[in-house]
């Protein structure tokens, strides 16, 4: 139940995230690796959230 | 129809959450029984005015994720460390195969996470940890997903473990076998304790110690609102660690759960429905457990990426601290 709830908001803030760097990336190609790794340090934070709650479901 | 009897009869449904934790979990029992050892945490223990008895006993003695700790130490300063030094010593400096997968992630990581993150001028001072926690994370990861070392549970027999001499039911030994050390939330915590520091003394050596503080106000704010903002920072710089442990750990633990719990699906089917079932529903099982391993693969290398990513990125947020 939980975990569900977890990946639900994870699943929505990635796809927001990946919407986001397609449109960047076609705007803008050749910006495309400074954009790519702030993208992995968005993409990062709203998993981080999602796993401490998915192990709270876990141990709870 | 000879399985689904032996599994019949030693296997229940409700195993399978305790098989996996098993797996997961360090065994309490030490792998090897070394006296001195045994001795030497009898000494600090009772320095402290400590029994077995207190709460905060301390054991030296060797569990597995202890052993297997030593193990990846061992095998990172083996192949990495006396390679690149024979690579740097070598009149010619061509990179042989090997050499050149680790050129590729030390490239990698020096130009999109150092350069970016920590600065062109200072990423030199950090790039040595940054690159130490990358491969050690690395290289922990990826020997928990060779099933080699579940055969680790199969040592407990040679040792000191009465309790699992009694089981001579052989999954019940592998469960106890090697995984990943980097799931064991200490680990984790142990390295996210190096960045906690580092990026503090990153801080420190930058301004100095006073300003170091005093950049926990951002200046330009109306004053109220620093009532707000320094409780703020001041609780995420524990934040920040307690993040990483729990990224780190939580990705390994779940990854592994979940293939043992795939796997377990077998003997479930077995044991409720008879042999045929347990046949019949291996292949998918099976298959699955297969993808979930890629999958884990994958994730071995990004979450030792975003460790030493977001290493870099805190080092880099304590030095620039305008943004």
């Amino acid at each position: 139940m939980g975990a569900g709830l977890a990946v639900i908001g994870a699943g929505i803030g990635i796809g927001l995230i990946g919407y986001g760097v397609a449109q960047a990336i076609a705007r803008q190609p050749e910006a495309a690796g400074e954009i790519r790794s702030q993208t992995f340090l968005l993409a990062i934070l709203v998993e981080g959230a999602a796993i401490l709650l998915g192990l709270l479901s876990l141990v709870l | 129809m000879f399985i689904g009897e032996k599994v019949g009869k030693e296997w229940t449904m409700d195993q399978a959450p305790q098989y996996a934790i098993d797996h997961v979990a360090n065994s309490k029992k030490n792998i090897f029984e070394f006296e001195f050892l045994n001795s030497l945490s009898e000494k600090i223990s009772s320095f402290f005015g400590l029994t077995s008895d207190s709460i905060f006993y301390i054991d030296l003695g060797i569990t597995k994720h202890v052993f297997l700790l030593f193990f990846v130490s061992t095998i990172v300063v083996t192949t990495l460390v006396a390679l690149i030094q024979a690579y740097i010593s070598h009149k010619k400096n061509i990179p042989n195969k090997f050499m050149s997968i680790v050129e590729m992630f030390v490239i990698y990581l020096r130009d999109d996470v150092l350069k970016n993150f920590i600065g062109a001028k200072e990423y030199r001072d950090w790039a040595s940890l940054i690159y130490t926690i990358f491969f050690f994370v690395l290289f922990g990861n990826i020997l928990g997903l060779i099933p080699i070392f579940d055969l680790t549970g199969l040592i407990g027999k040679l040792g000191y473990q009465a309790d699992m001499l009694n089981k001579d039911n052989v999954l019940y030994l592998l469960s106890k076998g090697g995984h990943t050390v980097t799931a064991n939330v200490n680990v984790t915590f142990a390295i996210a304790t190096i960045t906690f520091f580092a990026f503090i003394g990153a801080g420190i050596q930058k301004y100095g110690f006073i300003q170091h503080w005093k950049n926990l106000a951002p200046s330009g704010l109306p004053w109220p609102l620093y009532f707000v903002v320094v409780p703020i920072e001041f609780m995420g710089l524990f934040i920040r660690p307690l993040a990483l442990t729990l990224r780190l750990a939580g990705n390994m633990m779940g990854g592994h759960i979940a293939l043992v719990i795939f796997i377990t699906f077998i003997f479930s089917a077995t044991a409720e429905l008879g042999g045929f079932a347990g046949f019949g529903i291996a292949p998918f099982s099976i298959s699955l457990a297969l993808g979930l391993t890629m999958l884990e693969l994958l994730v071995a290398v990004i979450q030792a990426y975003v460790f030493a990513l977001l290493t870099a990125v805190f080092i880099g947020m304590a030095i620039h601290v305008d943004h």
